[in-house]
């Protein structure tokens, strides 16, 4: 949809080609583009699960005419006003429950009773940083809407964060709106949720829990903050499924991972906000959309050499379709996350390994064989068109020689491009030896870190003069 | 007697404001008509197939293959879907068929 709202805006007709069951979403992000009614050829069914004949039949028979009408006739783009409230009206009045029936109703709410978010409420969780409540900070990639510490604020108390969490939200609304992110796939058919991390002196003093329990409910600040994106997400991008949300399963909202600075600390290795340029003394979130997690139970073993081929294992294991953001929809942009209990990061560090040390290693034993990395990218899931073998890529420069060391298809090849692609975070109970592994979607929503600014607005204070 | 209150609206105004279509055209007699394909859901075998339909429907139409533009959908999706403007009109691009959505 993207291309032909490209196409559209330099004045060249367009007509997009999808699949029946993609019709609502692409509408919508036409509508979140200005480009209301952009012509579509609808293809019946998902192309994916029909035999060449079907498929063409089903392209003959009824697509090809929506695509010349698309181009050759008139189309109305909608255009006609919106009845949609102000920020400050009253949208629902009513008791508890009617505001939550009535929320759910609207596709307003995750489901679970929210907090009502009255006028007073939400003046009094922003005047805590006297942010001014209009301030844009950017406008959301998939519906259009403004993104405003109003609205970041509208759904906090919703959710029930406190008020000391806006410069949190504040830092992931930013997030959202970086185009390096991509918070436009948010809502793409495979379901990945955003996993966000926090790092520095404010996941203490904000009572982020990075010990047992580590992404368990439970903990207000990690559990409300995982709602409020889930909400805001619903509510100001439009992910919902009459919009953008073409999740086929999806996941329910992730609590905030915190890191243990203080085990990091004692260990001398850097949180995951390093990678990206920070340091430990910065209050940090970092997020990715995650597409699938596992855990690695029960390590076994007090030296690096005994503990990593089993982490290892765990990351290959992990990595299924993915892999195509190695090379494919992502570029380079397969970076898997490995979660270590504080343990294990001792054993490493206790060995004189640091962090580096480990991606390395990763990089080593986290591989699988050729045949099956083109099998899952080309053969089973076709996100890589061509049947083009890693020989093949490689030879073009898609990916790094270290994949076509040898056209044997029994060879062992990375999962990712190099070893600084393996994020490496340290959470959960100290006194166990379990790690977690997380599979990232490359750039649909891709790692990306923002700096978490507690200190007051002067937006007011700017606002009188 | 219990509670009642009065809450506001949790979704945002649109800063995005609607902007006008572009023109359609007449024909695709005589036109340059370009195929972008996000190399997703068999696009490979789609398109040759919309071609040939196209052509047969309209003989004057010329068609500028998925693989002058590239992957809209690829790890560059972002540098690649920002140039198409100048993309398309340097190459007197009529009209676009762009897939797939699925």
């Amino acid at each position: 949809m993207r291309a032909s709202i490209a196409a559209e805006s330099a004045g060249i007709p367009s007509v997009s080609v999808v699949c029946e069951g993609f019709v609502k979403q692409a509408t919508a992000t036409g509508r979140g583009h200005g480009y209301d009614g952009l012509p579509l050829a609808v293809m019946p069914g998902h192309v994916d699960a029909q035999t060449a004949d079907v498929m063409l039949s089903n392209l003959r028979e009824v697509a090809v005419d929506q695509v010349i009408a698309g181009l050759t006739e008139a189309v109305s783009n909608g255009g006609a006003a919106t009845d949609e409230p102000t920020a400050l009206d009253v949208a629902v009045r009513g008791t508890i429950d009617e505001i939550n029936r009535t929320f759910i109703a609207r596709g307003w709410s995750d489901g679970s009773p929210i907090i009502p978010p009255t006028r007073d409420r939400v003046e009094q969780f922003i005047a805590v940083t006297a942010h001014d409540p209009w301030r844009q900070i950017g406008i959301a990639p998939s519906s259009g809407r403004d993104v405003t510490i109003w609205s970041i604020a509208v759904n906090a108390v919703m959710a029930g964060c406190e008020p000391a969490h806006l410069p949190v939200l504040i830092a992931i609304a930013e997030i959202l709106v970086d185009p390096r992110y991509g918070a436009e796939h948010s809502g793409n058919t495979t379901g990945a949720d955003a996993l966000m991390i926090i790092d520095g002196p404010s996941s203490v003093d904000l009572g982020f829990n990075h010990g047992q329990g580590a992404m368990r409910d439970g903990h207000p600040a990690n559990t409300t903050i995982g709602r409020w994106l889930r909400l805001y997400l619903r509510n100001v991008f439009g992910f919902t499924p009459d919009e953008h949300d073409k999740a086929t399963f999806g996941n329910s909202a992730r609590v905030m991972l915190a890191e243990d600075m203080e085990t990091l600390a004692d260990i001398g290795w850097q949180p995951v906000s390093a990678d990206f340029g920070f340091d430990e003394t910065d209050d940090v979130v970092t997020m990715a959309r995650m597409n699938s997690g596992a855990i690695i139970g029960s390590v076994y073993g007090s030296t690096p050499a005994e503990i990593l081929p089993y982490l290892a294992d765990g990351l290959a294991r992990i990595s299924g379709w993915d892999l195509t953001h190695v090379y494919g929809l992502g570029t380079g942009q397969y970076r898997p996350l490995l979660v270590l209990a504080p343990l294990l990061a001792r054993t490493f560090a206790d060995a004189g390994w640091s962090k580096d040390d480990v991606r390395t290693a990763l990089f080593q034993h986290a591989r699988i064989p050729a045949w099956r990395f083109e099998k899952l990218i080309g053969e089973w899931s076709n996100l890589t068109p061509g049947r083009r073998t890693l020989v093949d890529l490689a030879a073009a420069g898609h990916i790094p020689a270290v994949f076509a060391e040898s056209s044997d298809p029994e060879r062992m090849v990375p999962i990712v491009t190099d070893p600084s692609k393996f994020a490496i975070a340290v959470a959960g109970d100290p006194t166990r030896t379990n790690a977690y592994v997380f599979s990232n979607d490359g750039p649909h929503g891709d790692w990306t870190a923002r700096l978490i600014d507690r200190s007051s607005s002067t937006d007011l204070v700017c606002g009188i003069y | 007697m219990e509670s009642t209150f009065e809450v506001v609206w949790p979704k945002s105004p649109r800063g995005v404001q609607t902007r006008p279509l572009a023109d359609r055209l007449d024909t695709l007699n005589g036109k340059r008509v370009a195929f972008l394909w996000d190399h997703l859901f068999r696009g490979d075998e789609i398109f040759p197939a919309v071609e040939a339909e196209l052509i047969e429907r309209f003989p004057g139409v010329e068609i500028v293959g998925y693989d002058v533009f590239g992957n809209t959908h690829g790890g560059d999706e972002k540098e690649m879907v920002a140039g198409l403007p100048n993309g398309l009109s340097s190459r007197h691009i009529d009209a676009v068929v762009s897939a797939m959505g699925c």
